[in-house]
């Protein structure tokens, strides 16, 4: 209400500027809005419970990415080997938990906590790969994350092509991997929301608690705001910015290893583009490329917003391949709206 | 949020880099990008619907199906091939994925494979 009263205070000009300042802000907010009450008018079961649900369920299987890529995008960076990265661990992942396995012949199924074991370490030394380039270096984070993208996709296409495999999909897991991930947590009606909703609750919330409520989230954001001056003040910026990388990668290893379960279906292309939809949900939510400004939630805002426009596409039939020029567009106009927020503050 | 300060613009920094341009440009820009977002949506909703293509993998060509979200594939005549019986069909070329005519219905455009089985 006090916004409304100072609008009203303000002569016309004035106003003019503060209505095209807030269209302009929320130009994303309001494109996704008419878009959603369109889909919805189309097709309302869009919006039914069975569809949110399953929105919901996408949302927190696409956050714990998004997380890691924001991390890196607070400290003014970017991580283009993300999707790949999701995609190896959901490969090694799948490659340790198949019933028949014609990768490693003769392999019984590996119990989960190896898998995760094993994809945990793999993301760590991507991501200290990537973040010791960039400390110690300064290589620019486009350069090195570019490198990583294409080693980790040569490394992917290399391990399906191991024992009898022959380059083929993965699938058959095994059903006690299967269960762990996507075996029902509760039920909504008919809809069930599976365990891995749980599991990117807590990873979100951990996530949280680091941004927010440890000495390296601070330093995390003073690097992205100003590394200068948070060396000056102390902060061991290289040792920050290798262990945000490293945190990225488990998330991304996570991620991986959550999806390879969720899909049941794990090849070479799974994975990928993945940091394109990741990054535009993080822009959308307010993690500024400018560096050293982001939330959590902004991160879940923009993961489901996204997601309730790509499902609700779906829903209308729409071609897939179309969806790239929305979501190029989308990171487009988004960015805009970014630079312009940061150009006109106060 | 913020007051908007448009007399004194930041320069931009962080991934932004060296990038100079006014806020004015970027108003355009953003009109410019809704505007064709806009139109690729409507454009979208014109061309409607997904393909189903069957891949006999060397048998007989069998056409193709247009659907939308939430249908069921029709079951065509099973392709035939010299020396092998047709199975069934499946997502992926392995034939680990297979297509449940009754039960399945269409999500996106997808290619299915016939499995084969030798005589």
């Amino acid at each position: 209400m006090k916004k409304l009263d100072a609008l009203k205070a303000m002569n016309p000009e004035d106003r003019k500027r503060a209505i095209g300042d807030f269209l302009m802000n929320n130009a994303m907010f309001i494109i996704i809005a008419v878009t959603i009450i369109y889909i919805w008018i189309r097709v309302p079961s869009f919006l039914s419970i069975t569809s949110i649900i399953n929105i919901i369920n996408l949302t927190a299987a696409k956050l714990p990415i998004a997380l890691g890529v924001g991390g890196c995008i607070i400290l003014a960076g970017t991580d283009i080997s993300a999707g790949r990265q999701v995609g190896l661990a959901a490969c090694i992942s799948a490659g340790l938990q198949l019933t028949v396995n014609k990768l490693f012949p003769g392999l019984g199924v590996m119990p989960i906590p190896v898998a995760l074991l094993a994809v945990i370490v793999t993301g760590s030394i991507i991501g200290l790969v990537n973040g010791f380039c960039m400390a110690q270096f300064k290589v620019h984070p486009f350069i090195v994350t570019l490198s990583t993208q294409l080693i980790v996709y040569g490394v992917i296409l290399m391990f399906l092509q191991l024992g009898t495999n022959g380059g083929q999909t993965l699938s058959g897991m095994s059903e006690g991997y299967r269960n762990f991930i996507s075996g029902t947590l509760f039920t909504v009606g008919t809809a069930k929301v599976p365990m891995y909703v749980l599991y990117s609750v807590i990873i979100t919330a951990i996530v949280w608690v680091i941004w927010n409520k440890t000495a390296f989230g601070k330093n995390m954001f003073a690097v992205g705001s100003n590394e200068d001056a948070a060396n000056v003040s102390g902060v061991n910026v290289k040792k920050t910015i290798i262990l945000v990388f490293i945190m990225a990668g488990i998330l991304y290893a996570i991620t991986g290893f959550i999806d390879a379960a969720r899909i049941a279906s794990v090849n070479a292309t799974t994975g990928l583009n993945y940091e394109a939809d990741a990054i535009a949900a993080c822009v959308i939510g307010g993690i500024s490329f400018v560096g050293g400004i982001g939330k959590v939630s902004g991160a879940i805002i923009g993961v489901l917003l996204l997601q309730v426009i790509f499902v609700g596409l779906n829903f209308l039939s729409v071609d897939a391949n179309l969806l790239y020029i929305v979501k190029g567009l989308i990171i487009l106009v988004a960015c805009c709206i970014d630079m312009r927020k940061y150009l006109v503050r106060k | 949020m913020q007051e908007n300060d448009h007399s004194n613009p930041k320069q931009l920094k962080g991934f932004y880099g060296k990038v100079k341009v006014s806020a004015k440009a970027l108003d355009i820009l953003i009109v410019i990008g809704t505007v064709a977002l806009f139109g690729v949506l409507a454009f979208a909703m014109e061309h409607r619907g997904y393909t189903i293509s069957f891949d006999s993998t060397g048998g007989t060509v069998v056409e193709e199906q247009k659907k939308m979200y939430g249908d069921h594939v029709d079951s065509p005549k099973d392709p035939t091939r010299e020396g092998y019986t047709f199975e069934c069909w499946s997502r992926d070329v392995g034939g680990t994925n297979p297509w449940d005519m009754e039960n399945d219905t269409v999500t996106e455009s997808m290619t299915l494979y016939a499995i084969w089985e030798q005589e």
